[in-house]
């Protein structure tokens, strides 16, 4: 039985990871710590956990799960690292700058430590399908995207940190995600972001932002793949994402689904997955065991996120 | 509008409450927005003044109030008391004599339009929990309206699609894109769509207009006789795909008991509940169900002879959305004959076909 450390017990906590965590048999979230001590409690309770402090989960835990507000994501990985945990996976989005996101992979590595980032989005049935296409050559070299992702925000977190901080956010909270979508199906998050150049930007206002618009060129060493991000909280958006490449492209939704659009020279057609999508928990879970159990936990290996979030940092700067 | 004129929109934070925020922007009046969540999502201004409840005023009375609320969250069942709620808030919002608009929906003549579209009040009916909310809201609005004194108008909004849309758009998108019918082959059915240009300015127009007497009863969809074809078609063009077609005979007309026996033969109580929440059975029954006899009813017919029917073709929400698209009932404008739309046809469609390109245009470096 793995034991869990829970850091951070806010909404998605008890929303989301609680349906996903409790009554599993390799597994259980043993320690829970917030800073607020109602919502450890409240945690604590639906967990059968114990609410203690955050020296002593680090001293104890198999694995910590970080699922506190991006700000403090750096400084959390950093304490679970000098504490040599097994596994860490921490929310997204990983660590607000390139240099801090690579840093803490350099140090997992060096100490041997499973770094990982929740990017639930990369079990959903379509996006490993339209990556595979992708990695098969269907639509040869990619050289360009679009992504957007926008609806009317509900999501009202404990802390308000969605409001209130830098990373909290359109750009970072749901850009992350959507970002992510684009260059996983892309396999463009292997192949490390070199650089990245702004082309323009557009937001309501300083991050955090709640609506945002982006052009941007990825420098990729050997060749370059020009990048737009339409992201927002005020405003429907189609909610797509389109990779073109040198031979064709593929489209699909941001959202779970098990269809996606390959378009070639050939004609247009679309191809399904073969098996029922789920919802957004099924997909938690799924990443929860691969990512606990060691299981396929490669996808969510933080050292694939270093490229976002040195575009995400270059289009937060700019 | 006089000067000093004190108007709040309740509900603003949603498709048409954003509009109607734009519009009253734009004519310079300053309005009470009622909104859940974060203030600078729905006003990214500031110009207006955001509040999370009605309650916030705090006995600082409104001249004019524009309903767009509904209950969206909490179990089904519970939708019904707070409508109640709601409507006995915004009864203690507004002046004596003030203007309240509320904003309702063609729904309340079913979600596929098969019942008689009339201009006037409507009784109530068992139906889906969505629907009966929608007619307790009128009822809720007309009882504070004759207590109150007040000067009501009862707008039922179209199908409101246009730019963004989140149900209409937004759908029309994923399905060409993923491949999944937007029409059925055969059936031509009427839109009874209204633009949400359209009916923001229609709510604003009559929300700053003057009280008159009593309750007024509105329809609004001024393209209700056009095609979903109208903006389907060049969506499609855009996306470079060919709109797909259910075959005819696939959606059926909406019926219980095939998915009821399914889910009966599961025994799942939360699978009953999830089968029955989308359907006319629901309301005061369901009500009953859940309340007196939650989890013994449904052990119960473990020994019946429940059967799995015969697979349907599409899931329920698949009839649902296909239903609408091949409505054959049209649902007429009846609106006030001094106001004219701000958009026409064209202009509707060519605002959506934009949206979508600004979205799948590649970057130009």
């Amino acid at each position: 039985m793995i034991d869990i450390g829970l850091i951070g017990c806010g909404r998605v906590v008890h929303e989301n990871y609680a349906p996903t965590l409790v009554g599993r048999t390799e597994y259980r979230v043993r320690y829970v710590f917030d800073r607020d001590e109602r919502q450890a409690l409240s945690a604590a309770a639906i967990f059968g956990a114990e609410s203690v402090s955050l020296e002593r989960l680090l001293a104890t835990a198999d694995a910590v799960v970080v699922a506190t507000p991006p700000s403090t994501h750096v400084e959390l990985v950093e304490r679970c690292l000098e504490q040599r945990v097994k596994i860490i996976l921490c929310e997204k989005p990983f660590a607000p700058s390139f240099a801090a996101a690579a840093d803490l992979v350099r140090r997992a590595e060096e100490r041997g430590v499973g770094l990982y980032v929740g990017h639930l989005r990369r079990s959903f049935p379509h996006l490993r399908l339209a990556r595979s296409l992708v990695s098969l050559g269907s639509i040869g070299a990619p050289r360009a995207f679009v992504a957007s992702e926008g609806g009317r925000f509900r999501w009202e977190s404990v802390s308000d940190y969605t409001g209130s901080s830098e990373t909290g956010g359109v750009l970072w909270d749901t850009g992350s995600h959507t970002l992510d979508t684009a260059l996983f199906v892309a396999g463009l998050d292997e192949p490390q972001v070199e650089g990245v150049k702004v082309v323009c930007v557009d937001r309501d206002q300083p991050e955090p932002s709640h609506h945002f618009s982006g052009d941007f060129v990825l420098d990729l060493g050997d060749s370059e793949v020009e990048g737009r991000l339409h992201l927002s909280r005020r405003e429907a958006l189609p909610n797509v994402v389109r990779i073109v490449g040198s031979r064709g492209e593929v489209s699909l939704s941001v959202r779970p689904d098990d269809r996606v659009r390959l378009t070639t020279d050939r004609g247009t057609v679309v191809l399904s997955a073969g098996i029922a999508c789920g919802g957004i928990l099924q997909h938690l879970d799924v990443q929860f065991r691969r990512v606990l159990l060691q299981q396929d936990a490669g996808d969510f290996d933080a050292k694939r996120f270093v490229g976002q979030t040195r575009v995400l940092e270059a289009l937060s700067n700019a | 509008m006089r000067d000093g004129q004190r108007v709040a929109v309740v509900g603003a934070g949603g498709f048409v409450g954003q509009a109607v925020l734009n519009l009253l922007q734009e004519q310079g009046v300053h309005a009470v927005a009622v909104v859940r969540g974060d203030p600078a999502i729905a006003d990214r201004s500031g110009f207006h003044r955001v509040v999370p409840t009605l309650g916030a005023l705090a006995g600082a009375q409104v001249d004019a109030l524009l309903n767009l609320a509904y209950p969206t969250r909490g179990e089904a069942e519970t939708h019904r008391s707070q409508t109640e709620q709601l409507f006995a808030d915004i009864g203690r919002a507004v002046v004596p004599g003030g203007r309240v608009i509320h904003a309702s929906t063609l729904a309340v003549f079913g979600l596929a339009l098969d019942r008689v579209v009339d201009v006037g009040p409507v009784r109530r009916q068992r139906d889906v929990p969505y629907v009966e909310a929608k007619i307790a809201a009128e009822h809720a609005a007309a009882r504070i309206q004759s207590r109150g004194g007040l000067s009501l108008d009862i707008v039922r909004l179209g199908n409101v699609t246009g730019r963004s849309s989140p149900i209409w758009a937004q759908q029309f998108v994923h399905r060409l894109l993923t491949g999944r019918p937007v029409g059925v082959r055969g059936v031509t059915g009427v839109s009874n769509a209204t633009d949400v240009a359209n009916a923001a300015s229609y709510l604003t127009w009559l929300l700053l207009g003057s009280p008159q007497t009593g309750i007024r009863y509105h329809h609004l969809a001024e393209f209700s006789a056009a095609p979903w074809s109208s903006w389907i078609d060049p969506m499609a063009s855009v996306l470079g795909v060919e709109p797909v077609l259910a075959e005819r005979g696939g959606p059926q007309p909406l019926s219980v008991r095939d998915e009821l026996s399914r889910a009966f033969a599961g025994f799942g109580p939360r699978r009953v509940y999830r089968t029955l929440r989308r359907e006319r059975v629901m309301g005061s029954w369901m009500r009953s169900l859940r309340a007196h006899t939650p989890y013994r009813l449904v052990p119960r017919s473990a020994s019946a002879d429940m059967v799995f029917a015969p697979p349907v073709s599409y899931a329920r929400g698949e009839q649902d959305f296909l239903a609408t698209m091949a409505a054959q009932q049209e649902f007429r404008s009846v609106t006030d004959p001094r106001w004219t739309p701000s958009i026409d046809l064209p202009e509707s469609v060519n605002r959506l076909v934009e949206w979508l390109a600004q979205d799948w245009r590649l970057p130009a470096r």
